[in-house]
């Protein structure tokens, strides 16, 4: 499989090329095959964004840059010799052959990212030290592929063209209320119009919509927080992370009003089920963890759009990936309860970031400076690499296993070595007893 | 069933509810317990006519039961939610047990007044930041922990490390060209050692000689070395050094406890090894020596 | 015992003297043996080294668990590459800040400390340089403080956490960024108790780390090395020793002097205590990058720092 990945030491991304049962941690087992580091900057120019459209890699940078990039796949070429096959002769055939990617820039745009507007912001935040201006999303526009839309955590909208996938262009950029934790476009349906939905420390949950010609961008919903708690003290408003359903289409569907259904997870660790016919209230508001322990991600689970929402209606029958701060990838269902923990005992360092792929992988990378890639279902690891950086994006290119022809040169050397004692003369024997005979003696001597 | 007759079963044999204190003072377990006493007044069992307060999911109930709803426990109690204001609730507190007996209109505000205050401090509470991270930890870590440090430490060897370090920054020249914290005479010879390592091999061992001291003297800044030798001294100098010549031979020394033929060579060595040891009486020493000594002597004999 | 069976005698005194008999007789063929090894290594220094070579006790230390962050490892020319990198990494937090001025801590207690947290403090202010000791008053926040910290210029916050009146705990917060340690602290000996200890100077010490191997016993090291001044007295003749093993840090204080030039002589100057690094935080205690749970300990291999 090919992973790109996102280090925030350096603002590199690492392209590892790898098999399912790569343990890095463990000298003995399977190890990467390849790991690469491309674009290197330095730490304030991380990348915080990525996203892959056939040939071309579109990449958002901390310092406010987005770079478009061609790849293209060129032949492994092994540099250095230390092979890990000894025998000679055949140690040319025994690399396993497989493509690297080359990354060339082909354009940038430049001061996407505004850090004054979190100035006053970060003072009443209950965050400790600064916030810094990054991008929280990227994604293609549902209707218009070579359409990015950006959102970055002060609050700034940018649409940004992709003309004939080799220049970029900033067509607007819209402001909305900062701070932003997520933009989430809504796909799961056409429509003309585009939908999404952000939300933020203290910022309730909108929808906004934006016009055809990307001029306007209006409010259409906002999120109602919920009722005081037991304490009757004000429940802290801090969504982290959300994922649209399809529409509802049952029958009592009233056509005056919006019909969305999505699922928050809050910095407060609270699950909301929000539906717009039924109100500016969450459906449901469950506490996912005691004493209110922040979680950061939502991914859903099951078969989903691109931009990662879900394809189904069902609010009752779901299951979602979140993650704490502290070493927790957890996976819950729509009631709250815990299913299974991904990477027990594994993970050290917070897993800031988590995305379920395919329906079949969850990638994890974070602060203890592995990337992890585990099976959805039975939240078994299938890797783990060392990426000397803390993590903060990955992609998987493609899934598709790298054919190591070690095994089969290897078999048929255990082959001949199983002939090798029929085909002994002799000789051969009388030297061996005459060698163990000698050593023999040798021992006794010492004795 | 009459009150009179609960009450005696509770008072005299037995109730769930019902703790005793060591001080032999008996309290009561029931949640609907106004006073949390176990007292004939305030048993919620045994009186058909009771009223209480309590706090359900941060509101504030009144309680009343009376006799006329005994028959259907399910609709047994009847509550009635108290205003968020304190002084209003008061009232209707008063409003609601106009004919109640004074010890239950009494009781209910006492117990109102204290939810009310249990409820700011709750609220308080959670509005502070949660300093500490509290984790519990098990004897058996705590245990565990404590023997790995002990043997952590004894691994470390940490004042040898110390001394191979400093040594090593001095011999890199770490310290600059002309050093403060080393003496001249020494500086030149790590110099001259950078530069001609054999040289003067026999001038170093006797300044080996007059620098090994024992470690007593405090090393101040400006310490001026003392060139007084007394006669112990000189003693316990050539017994150093001796020991370090046989520095090989010491592990033997100690080993050879049941030497019973060459006793009078073990017991030389012994003294020489013994020798550096200023601190203890020398008078001790001796005498427990000839005493381990003696033991496989009369063993021998016998 | 070399399996003789004539040590099967029923009468205790005879087959006690037997044995030290028996006894006797080994020893005496060590010793012999050894005198000899230590005759041929004399005339023939080789040999010696040859045999300390050979003859490497196994010890947990040098069994340890293979850990890929340990940096002395032979990589690839890629490798070496981003070795230079992750230096960069670290540095960003302590050291951009510390090359213009150097360190100023502010010391201060957890809420409600007892005496034994003062005591700590007094003995810190003797240690750390350029400190300031606040009381704690109650209801500030964390990030209140460190705004104010902020403000006046301090570099680094150390906070003494105290529990049923023993000192348990240290966190050395980096401002304003961080990132937050935590570390136990048991086994302290005040100087008092230290035998033979002597009196400290106002020099200002030389700081000695010793074996921080891992990516993030680096990140350890790099935090003492930005609490310590780096331009110290050399006629102080102080050392300040923070030495790891097995993940348990040892504070030591020594005087020393150079006897020759292969003796050195210390002199304890106390306080000595063990830290262990219980958790490592992003920004002041906020994404745990590293936290140790007790089933690390499962194996006695495996160390962190």
């Amino acid at each position: 499989m090919r992973l790109l990945v996102s280090c925030t030491h350096n603002g590199s991304l690492k392209e590892i090329v790898c098999n399912p049962g790569t343990d890095t941690s463990i000298q003995t087992a399977t190890q990467p095959l390849s790991v690469k580091s491309h674009m290197i900057e330095n730490a304030n120019a991380k990348i915080s964004q990525l996203l892959n459209i056939e040939d071309t890699l579109v990449v958002a940078r901390d310092n406010g840059t987005v770079e478009l990039y061609h790849s293209k796949r060129v032949p492994h070429t092994v540099v250095s010799e230390d092979v890990t096959s000894t025998t000679e002769g055949e140690s040319i055939d025994l690399k396993p052959e497989f493509d690297i990617t080359e990354f060339e820039s082909l354009s940038t745009v430049k001061d996407l990212l505004d850090d004054t507007i979190l100035e006053s912001i970060s003072k009443k935040s209950s965050m400790r030290t600064k916030i810094y201006d990054t991008f929280v999303n990227m994604h293609q526009l549902p209707n218009n592929k070579d359409i990015l839309l950006l959102a970055t955590k002060s609050g700034l909208i940018h649409i940004i063209e992709i003309k004939k996938r080799k220049n970029l262009k900033l067509i607007k950029t819209h402001k909305v209320i900062a701070p932003l934790d997520f933009a989430q476009i809504y796909d799961n349906t056409k429509s003309k119009s585009i939908v999404f939905a952000y939300g933020g420390e203290e910022n309730l949950v909108k929808l906004v919509q934006l016009s055809n010609n990307f001029k306007e961008l209006t409010k259409i919903w906002e999120a109602k927080n919920v009722a005081n708690d037991r304490l009757d003290m004000r429940v802290p408003v801090w969504p982290t992370g959300l994922k649209f359903l399809n529409p509802q289409d049952s029958d009592k569907i009233d056509s005056d009003k919006l019909n969305y259904q999505f699922v928050v997870v809050t910095h407060w660790s609270h699950l909301g089920i929000y539906q717009t016919q039924h109100g500016r209230k969450p459906l449901q508001y469950i506490d996912l963890l005691p004493k209110r322990e922040p979680l950061a991600r939502l991914e859903m689970v099951g078969d989903l759009t691109p931009t990662g929402n879900l394809k189904s209606s069902d609010i009752n029958n779901f299951s979602l990936i979140t993650t704490d701060l502290k070493k927790n990838v957890m996976r819950f269902n729509n009631k709250g309860r815990l299913i299974t923990k991904f990477g027990k005992d594994d993970i050290v360092g917070s897993p800031y970031f988590v995305k379920t792929v395919n329906g079949k992988y969850v990638l994890q990378g974070g602060l203890d400076r592995y990337v992890r890639v585990f099976d959805l279902e039975s939240a078994r690891r299938i890797a783990k690499v060392y990426v000397t950086g803390k993590c903060n994006n990955i992609l998987l290119l493609d899934d598709e296993d790298v054919e190591i022809p070690q095994l089969q040169p290897k078999g048929k050397q255990s082959q001949k070595k199983r002939h090798q004692p029929e085909n002994e003369t002799e000789q051969d024997v009388e030297e061996l007893w005459d060698h163990l005979e000698e050593n023999n003696t040798s021992k006794k001597a010492k004795k | 069933m009459s009150d009179e007759i609960v009450w005696q079963v509770i008072n005299q044999s037995f109730c769930s509810h019902r703790i005793k204190s060591p001080s032999g003072q008996t309290f009561c377990r029931d949640p609907h317990n106004v006073t949390g006493l176990c007292t004939r007044q305030s048993c919620p069992l045994a009186n058909s006519k009771y009223a209480t307060v309590r706090s359900d999911k941060g509101r504030i109930y009144l309680y009343m039961k009376t006799p006329e709803r005994a028959h259907t426990p399910a609709k047994l109690w009847e509550r009635i939610k108290l205003s968020k204001n304190y002084s209003k609730a008061l009232q209707q507190i008063d409003e609601h047990l106009l004919h109640w007996s004074k010890f239950f209109q009494h009781k209910c505000k006492q117990r109102f007044t204290k939810l009310t205050q249990v409820a700011i401090t709750e609220r308080r509470m959670a509005l502070r930041e949660e300093e500490r991270h509290y984790v519990g930890v098990a004897p058996k870590v705590k245990r565990r922990e404590e023997n790995r440090e002990r043997k952590a430490l004894a691994a470390a060897k940490i004042e040898k490390a110390i001394e191979k370090e400093l040594l090593d920054r001095l011999k890199s020249g770490a310290y600059g060209d002309k050093p403060l914290n080393v003496d001249e005479k020494i500086w030149k010879k790590v110099m001259g050692k950078l530069e001609d390592e054999n040289e003067d091999e026999e001038l170093e061992d006797e300044e080996l000689e007059e620098e090994s001291d024992d470690g007593e003297v405090e090393y101040v800044a400006d310490e001026a070395d003392a060139d007084y030798v007394s006669v112990e001294d000189l003693q316990k100098w050539l017994a150093d050094s001796d020991a370090e010549q046989s520095s090989d031979e010491e592990s033997e020394s100690d080993s050879s406890d049941s030497d019973s033929d060459d006793n009078a060579e073990g017991s030389k060595k012994r003294k020489k090894t013994k020798a550096p040891k200023s601190k203890r009486p020398k008078v001790e020493i001796e005498f427990e020596e000839e005493r381990e000594v003696q033991q496989p002597e009369q063993e021998v004999a016998h | 015992m070399s399996g003789k069976n004539d040590i099967n005698i029923s009468n205790k005194m005879k087959r006690q003297e037997l044995f030290a008999e028996i006894k006797d007789q080994k020893n005496k063929e060590r010793h012999t043996m050894r005198r000899q090894r230590a005759k041929e290594e004399r005339e023939n220094p080789e040999l010696k080294e040859k045999r300390l070579k050979e003859n490497v006790t196994k010890t947990i230390d040098n069994m340890r668990v293979y850990d890929e962050t340990i940096a002395n490892k032979d990589n690839n020319i890629e490798g070496e590459e981003i070795e230079v990198d992750d230096e960069n990494d670290l540095m960003r937090f302590f050291n951009t800040s510390h090359r213009d001025h150097p360190p100023k801590i502010f010391l201060t207690t957890n809420v409600n400390a007892k005496k034994a947290a003062y005591e700590f403090a007094n003995v810190l202010i003797e240690i750390l340089p350029n400190v300031q000791f606040v009381k704690r008053k109650f209801g500030f926040k964390l990030k209140e403080i460190a705004d104010m910290c902020n403000k006046r210029n301090f570099t680094d916050m150390v906070i003494i956490n105290e529990d049923k009146k023993k000192v348990t705990g240290l966190t050395f917060m980096h401002l304003p960024e961080g990132p937050t340690f935590y570390f136990k602290i048991s086994s302290y000996v005040e100087v008092l108790k230290i035998a033979g200890h002597g009196r400290p100077t106002s020099h200002i010490p030389e700081l000695v780390l010793n074996n921080f191997q891992t990516k993030l016993g680096k990140t350890v090291g790099q935090l003492f090395q930005s609490i310590f001044p780096q331009n110290p007295d050399f006629e102080g003749r102080q050392v300040i020793t923070l030495h790891n093993q097995r993940d348990y840090i040892f504070f030591r204080r020594h005087r020393y002097v150079f006897r020759d030039e292969e003796k050195v002589g210390l002199q304890e100057l106390g306080p000595q205590f063990t830290m262990k690094l219980k958790r490592l935080q992003r920004g002041l205690r906020e994404e745990t990058e590293w936290e140790h749970t007790p089933d690390m300990d499962k194996d006695k291999k495996k160390f962190y720092l």
